[in-house]
């Protein structure tokens, strides 16, 4: 047997043919947390949301995590992002612990590495979808690439609406202008909370897609927390967190298989 | 970022009003009052008129200072989602404060033209009133120069950049979710607050002794100052004196809403309040700037009518403290209203969410007209706590008495002015706030 059957056939393991071979010059970042601690608040009063979380993510792989509210899924995925603060603990982007790193360092880090979608509100609304996709480059004061913008909303299917403010969008419409944006600055590692938390089936399918593309493609780093076995079941791994801990953490598992562990670690 | 402070501006102007017009109120007031001074200065008047313009200019411009770093906090608060979503696209805080300081360039530039023009008319009209009292030498006209629209422009926006610093440090300061959380979440007071507060507490303690021994004049111009000095000790203690300020205010509404079960709309405004002494504070502060400085003035005024041998108070005289007390409560206004309308509007969701739980718009409004009156009446004890103390010493210096001389006609439609101000304010943002259908206001962000 070929390593490649080991591969559910839902998403095609080789880099697709029409693709050129050359190496990547942007691989995905991995990412690890040691001992991560986050509390809220302090002494009898304290709301421990982390209670010591060790994780890796290796780079180009596509993890989701997931786990009952409350159980610090979204804390982990923020503290991992550099977006909140831990109480405790470190977190690694490669070889830079960026929980070392002062605000004005870890943004011009963010800006070069990582891209972000949440689960809505993704999108500045006194700019037009094209402004919002080069918003990074702008603000990174970099040259703006025309086609490049009008690639990636091509890609996202959204290349007649590149004029448009975002309030005239559709929920799934505005996401996957957060999915462009992504695609267009080209990060190393994405970080994606809830992204179909807010969308209907079909738009929530082709958001994740998207997502699994960049992977695939692009070698990049995904990590996404969600309590969508469908979702999940995009991921190569999934991380399954309650109480602030890691509970389960199963290699591509199938939506049936995600379904049992959450109804387990429900009751 | 000048590009997107442009951006920001032309599809939001609403967000924008509140600092617009404060903004237009520095520059108006500094252009005026400048134009005096340079008459003055130029021989079109005397030194009586140079020493009117410097006095007024100068409280102008504190009043300035302070509502221009009021609605600029909140323009900011506005947009703190925005923010983040910048800073997770790569923003670095350098980037935020300079978008924030190129939104109060553009507000500025485009205020100043009306505030030349509505300055220079005010020069002149406030000249003719100062002729007609023998204020001024007869004859006296405005003589016109560059300076005090350029001062008038230049000021503002050093005081707009002075206070963006101060504006946006909770904005950058610290990861960009936390950043977002404190806008949604009850936010601690600092420790550092607390004792910044106590300290300017214990500073107008010598301002206080030193009032008492100083000559009518320098007295009252030292009350004033020192009452602004108690205004930025309770600005700055205002989280931790809203709480019991607002449990003891509200403790017969709470026994009525015992009593009459079903109705709840006092109690839960109440309990609102309490539970969110942050967001009190801010609606506390402007109200009680308003009523204490108004009222200090007001009391160092009666007590200098009180004293002064008969006649040597002069018509003119008082006509020109009622010019100031005028301009104190305009700007104190416009922080009022502008401070309660941000905060009323930042509440859609929460009355979104009441709604769909089993809220009616009446219950709603009862509920927001009760927290109204609770906050004024919470404002007006403050601000009646702030003018306490200097004008006491006043009246110690002028009389040897420790009342001051309250001249109620004057104070009393002042508070309830201000009373009548937040209702009403509260009410009709209120009105528009919860016009839209409760679904859509609960799920849009």
């Amino acid at each position: 047997m070929s390593p490649t059957t080991d591969v559910p056939a839902r998403f095609p393991a080789t880099a697709d043919p029409a693709l050129p071979q050359s190496p990547n010059p942007r691989p995905g970042l991995g990412l690890r947390a040691e001992n991560l601690r986050r509390s809220y608040g302090r002494g009898r009063e304290a709301v421990h949301a982390l209670r010591g979380v060790d994780v890796t993510f290796a780079p180009g792989t596509f993890t989701a995590v997931m786990g009952p509210s409350g159980s610090g899924k979204s804390t982990l995925l923020q503290c991992v992002a550099g977006m909140d603060r831990q109480t405790s603990g470190t977190v690694h982007w490669g070889t830079t612990e960026i929980t070392a790193l002062p605000e004005r360092r870890l943004a011009l880090l963010r800006r070069a590495d990582a891209g972000f979608i949440f689960q809505s509100y993704n999108l500045m609304p006194a700019m037009t979808v094209e402004q919002n996709v080069s918003l990074p480059a702008r603000l990174a004061g970099d040259r703006i690439d025309r086609a490049a913008v009008a690639e990636a909303l091509d890609q996202v299917g959204l290349a007649d609406r590149r004029k448009e403010r975002p309030g005239r969008l559709s929920g799934g419409q505005q996401q996957r202008v957060a999915v462009a944006r992504a695609l267009y600055t080209r990060p190393r590692v994405l970080f994606a909370d809830e992204p179909t938390g807010a969308l209907d089936r079909a738009s929530g399918l082709q958001v994740l897609r998207l997502l699994r593309a960049g992977v695939e493609h692009e070698g990049r780093t995904c990590v996404m927390v969600t309590h969508d076995p469908v979702a999940a079941s995009f991921a190569d791994r999934v991380v399954f967190l309650a109480d602030g801990m890691v509970v389960e953490d199963l290699l591509r598992p199938s939506a049936a298989r995600i379904a049992e562990q959450l109804s387990g670690s429900a009751c | 970022m000048l590009k997107f402070a442009f951006a920001g501006l032309r599809a939001k102007p609403a967000s924008f009003a509140g600092l617009a017009v404060a903004l237009l109120l520095a520059v108006l007031v500094i252009t005026l009052f400048g134009s005096l001074v340079v008459t003055a200065l130029g021989g079109g008047g005397d030194e009586r008129l140079a020493m009117i313009g410097g006095a007024f200019g100068e409280i102008a411009m504190l009043m300035a200072l302070f509502v221009v770093a009021n609605t600029l906090a909140f323009s900011v608060r506005q947009q703190a989602r925005e923010l983040v979503l910048l800073r997770t696209s790569g923003a670095t805080p350098v980037q935020i404060k300079r978008l924030i300081r190129h939104e109060v360039l553009l507000v500025t530039l485009l205020v100043s033209p009306p505030g030349w023009l509505l300055g220079g008319w005010g020069a002149r009209r406030f000249l003719a009133e100062l002729v007609a009292r023998d204020l001024a030498p007869a004859g006296a006209l405005v003589q016109w120069s560059p300076w005090p629209p350029l001062a008038g422009t230049a000021v503002t926006l050093l005081v707009g950049v002075g206070a963006t610093k101060i504006a946006v440090r909770r904005a950058v300061g610290g990861r960009p979710s936390a950043a977002m959380a404190q806008t949604r979440e009850e936010g601690r007071t600092g420790w550092l607050r607390g004792l910044l507060g106590l300290l300017v507490i214990g500073g107008t303690v010598p301002l206080l002794v030193l009032t008492t021994r100083q000559p009518l004049d320098k007295a009252a111009q030292l009350a004033l100052l020192g009452s602004l000095l108690c205004m930025t000790a309770v600005g700055l203690l205002a989280p931790v004196l809203a709480r019991p300020a607002v449990t003891l205010l509200g403790l017969p509404f709470r026994l009525a809403g015992a009593r009459h079960r079903g109705d709840g709309g006092g109690a839960l405004a109440a309990d609102n309040l309490r539970g969110n002494a942050h967001r009190l504070s801010s609606a506390l502060i402007p109200i009680a700037l308003l009523v204490g400085l108004s009222t200090t003035f007001a009391a160092v005024t009666g007590t200098l009518e009180q004293v002064a041998p008969p006649g040597a108070y002069a018509e003119s005289d008082a006509w020109l403290r009622g010019v100031e007390l005028a301009m104190l409560a305009g700007f104190g206004a416009v922080a009022t209203v502008n401070t309660l309308v941000s905060l009323t509007v930042a509440r859609r969701r929460e009355y979104a969410l009441l709604a769909l739980t089993g809220a009616t718009r009446r219950q709603l409004m009862r509920m927001l007209g009760t927290e109204a009156t609770l906050t004024a009446m919470a404002g007006v004890l403050l601000g009646l706590l702030v003018a306490a103390p200097m004008s006491i010493a006043f009246a110690l210096s002028a009389t040897g008495s420790a009342l001051p001389a309250v001249p109620l006609p004057s104070v009393g439609p002042l508070v309830l002015g201000a009373v009548a101000l937040t209702v009403l304010t509260v009410l009709l943002t209120g009105t528009r706030a919860t016009a839209q259908p409760a679904v859509a206001a609960a799920v849009t962000p």
